[in-house]
């Protein structure tokens, strides 16, 4: 009775953020992720040193009051590079959601509302993007664009395409069986009126649930082509790439290793919880 | 829907995804910016080097054409050669698979040998210290990128303890003695099994749960069977149906997942060939290599359907 009454009128949305914010992890999880969006964004007035500039009087320092994160082989300050490799990673992670997201959904819903031989062709050539592990395609991808941090966007972005259009179509075939669909198309709306105003609407959440997990995948994604030297490029800061030019100096100097680590696991971790949040929230069915 | 049909959609359905497999490794070479020829040979080609290399991948034809001709060859077993050292792709395929397939084996098997028991046990002991310590470790394994790990197992296991050397695969052979050989293999193997041993742990913990809440391992208990006995002879038995059907989906993720490993480690596997000529942009290996590994995908995707089909009778083909 109580649940009831307290739950009447109230907007989906806020019963959303309500039961996100129930979920602790995920609550701690997105202030994390805002520090970090934060620290990123104005990077250029946290710090003033240049993430590139070298210094090679005080190269190799541990961390210290000047140099909170130490300094690497080139004397340049950690703690800059780590913001502006933040800075890297969540571009690279906004980008490749942009496009897998804004392609890869898209295409399953229509896809899925239409079915018939189009629907059969293009989910085979999804399955296929599908048949290649991600990392690997995206490397034979940046083989063929050549190493540019747009090229690692459109590569990464690329690859998580199907996965979107999978789960589009999927959520599509399910609400074309509902009733109220049924009566749209039964009162004659146009297809366009359907899939935008009662099938969109409704896997908005899904959708959401797999941006913060596609979100996580592109930082990993991008540290692991710039670790293999196959993504952004020097001198540009970036945490696969600067984990990279550690691995020579892994037993003077653990601060170059330990850093980078710690900011990627960190990233990715929190940006895990925020997914499990979202799931929680925007997908009831989903059981864990 | 009966189990051959079910076979039968998923087999017409192969030539399909082949198909397009072969169109997207056939259009990496095409959206290439700038000449593919005058890319992989450097500014010091010359006009007949170029021509002959031009003629070799049909680009003299219409861009149909050299895609025919390019599967007639790949047909009858030709997959092309490095521009770089003129080696035969099907050569560096026959030398480099292997040493993945024998590590992402070996990863895989890591994962089940420890996965099972510790996930069997963290569902028995639910909400112990040990259940909580368990799922704590699958978040962070499974957030953790593999190479981070790997260079933090290096610091301590190789640099700092000194008790495993960081290569050596490939070098030595069953004659060097068992420890050299197999010593190497340490911690790329821990570095990789990370990953799945987390995803499996979760999932044999999340079906075992299930099966102890249900009737007959209410009534052994009842009958005053021991708890060992009903885990391993009762339950277990349940358990290793969900992990059987994703042995084949993991072991073709730790293949794909090696290569950060590979380069990290000097593994002499297909990662390794596949960064070596992304950097040279050899594009007959990255196109070969990128085929091979598909083909094996689909092949252990068909693989993980088939066990899926045959371990559990319980599924619905729809």
């Amino acid at each position: 009775m109580t649940e009831s009454s307290r739950t009447h009128g109230e907007s989906p949305l806020r019963l959303a953020a309500q039961r996100f914010l129930r979920h602790r992890l995920a609550v701690i999880g997105g202030v994390l992720v805002t520090i970090l969006i934060l620290s990123a964004v104005f990077a250029p007035w946290l710090t003033d040193v240049e993430p590139a500039k070298t210094n090679l009087r005080s190269k190799l320092s541990p961390p210290s009051w000047e140099f909170p994160f130490g300094t690497d082989h080139f004397g340049r300050d950690v703690f800059t590079r780590m913001l502006h490799g933040a800075r890297v990673s969540l571009l690279v992670g906004l980008g490749v959601v942009l496009i897998a997201a804004g392609i890869g959904t898209p295409v399953g819903v229509v896809s899925g509302y239409f079915g018939g031989r189009l629907d059969n062709l293009v989910m085979r050539l999804m399955d296929a993007f599908l048949t290649f592990p991600p990392l690997l395609l995206a490397v034979a991808i940046m083989g063929t664009l050549g190493p540019e941090t747009e090229n690692v966007i459109l590569a990464v972005g690329l690859v998580y395409i199907p996965v979107f259009a999978r789960l589009a179509r999927g959520n599509t075939l399910s609400l074309r069986e509902y009733t109220y669909v049924s009566a749209s198309v039964a009162l004659g709306a146009s297809s366009w009126r359907i899939i935008t105003r009662d099938i969109l609407p409704n896997i908005i959440g899904v959708i959401l649930v797999l941006i913060a997990v596609t979100f996580s995948r592109a930082v990993i994604a991008e540290a692991s082509l710039s670790f293999l030297g196959l993504g952004v490029q020097p001198p540009t800061a970036s945490w696969g790439r600067d984990l990279n030019e550690a691995r020579r100096y892994l037993e003077d100097a653990w601060w170059l290793v330990t850093f980078p680590t710690v900011m990627i696991a960190l990233a990715v971790l929190n940006m895990n919880f925020i997914g499990d949040g979202l799931r929680d929230a925007l997908d009831p069915r989903a059981q864990d | 829907m009966g189990i051959w049909s079910y076979f039968l959609r998923r087999l017409v359905q192969i030539p399909l995804v082949v198909f397009f497999v072969t169109v997207i490794i056939f259009a990496l070479m095409k959206v290439t910016p700038g000449d593919p020829i005058a890319i992989m040979l450097g500014p010091y080609a010359t006009p007949e080097t170029m021509a002959a290399l031009q003629a070799e991948f049909y680009l003299d034809r219409s861009i149909p054409l050299q895609y025919v001709l390019w599967v007639r060859d790949l047909m009858s077993g030709d997959l092309g050669h490095s521009i770089r050292s003129q080696e035969l792709v099907t050569d560096l395929v026959a030398t480099r698979f292997p040493v993945s397939i024998v590590i992402a084996g070996m990863a895989t098997l890591v994962s089940l040998l420890i996965a099972i028991p510790a996930g069997v046990y963290a569902a028995y002991r639910r909400n112990s210290p040990w259940d909580y310590g368990l799922m704590g470790f699958t978040t962070v394994g499974l957030s953790v990128p593999t190479f981070t790990l790997a260079l933090v197992l290096i610091l301590f296991f190789a640099l700092k303890l000194r008790w495993v050397p960081i290569s050596g695969i490939g070098l030595r052979t069953w004659s060097d003695g068992f420890a050299a050989f197999l010593l190497p293999y340490v911690l790329p193997v821990a570095a990789l099994a990370v990953t799945t041993i987390a995803e499996l742990a979760r999932i044999v913990r999340a079906s075992m749960l299930e099966v102890l809440e249900q009737e007959f391992i209410r009534v052994a208990r009842a009958q005053g069977i021991g708890d060992a006995l009903i885990l391993v002879a009762h339950a277990l038995k349940n358990v290793l149906i969900p992990v059987i059907t994703v042995i084949a989906v993991v072991f073709a993720f730790q293949v794909g997942n090696t290569i950060t490993i590979e380069y990290l480690f000097s593994i002499p596997g297909v990662g390794s060939a596949l960064i070596a000529a992304v950097i040279n942009r050899d594009f007959p290996v990255i196109q070969g290599l990128t085929l091979v590994v598909g083909v094996f995908f689909i092949a252990m995707n068909l693989l993980a359907d088939i066990l899926y089909a045959v371990v559990d009778p319980r599924i619905r083909y729809g």
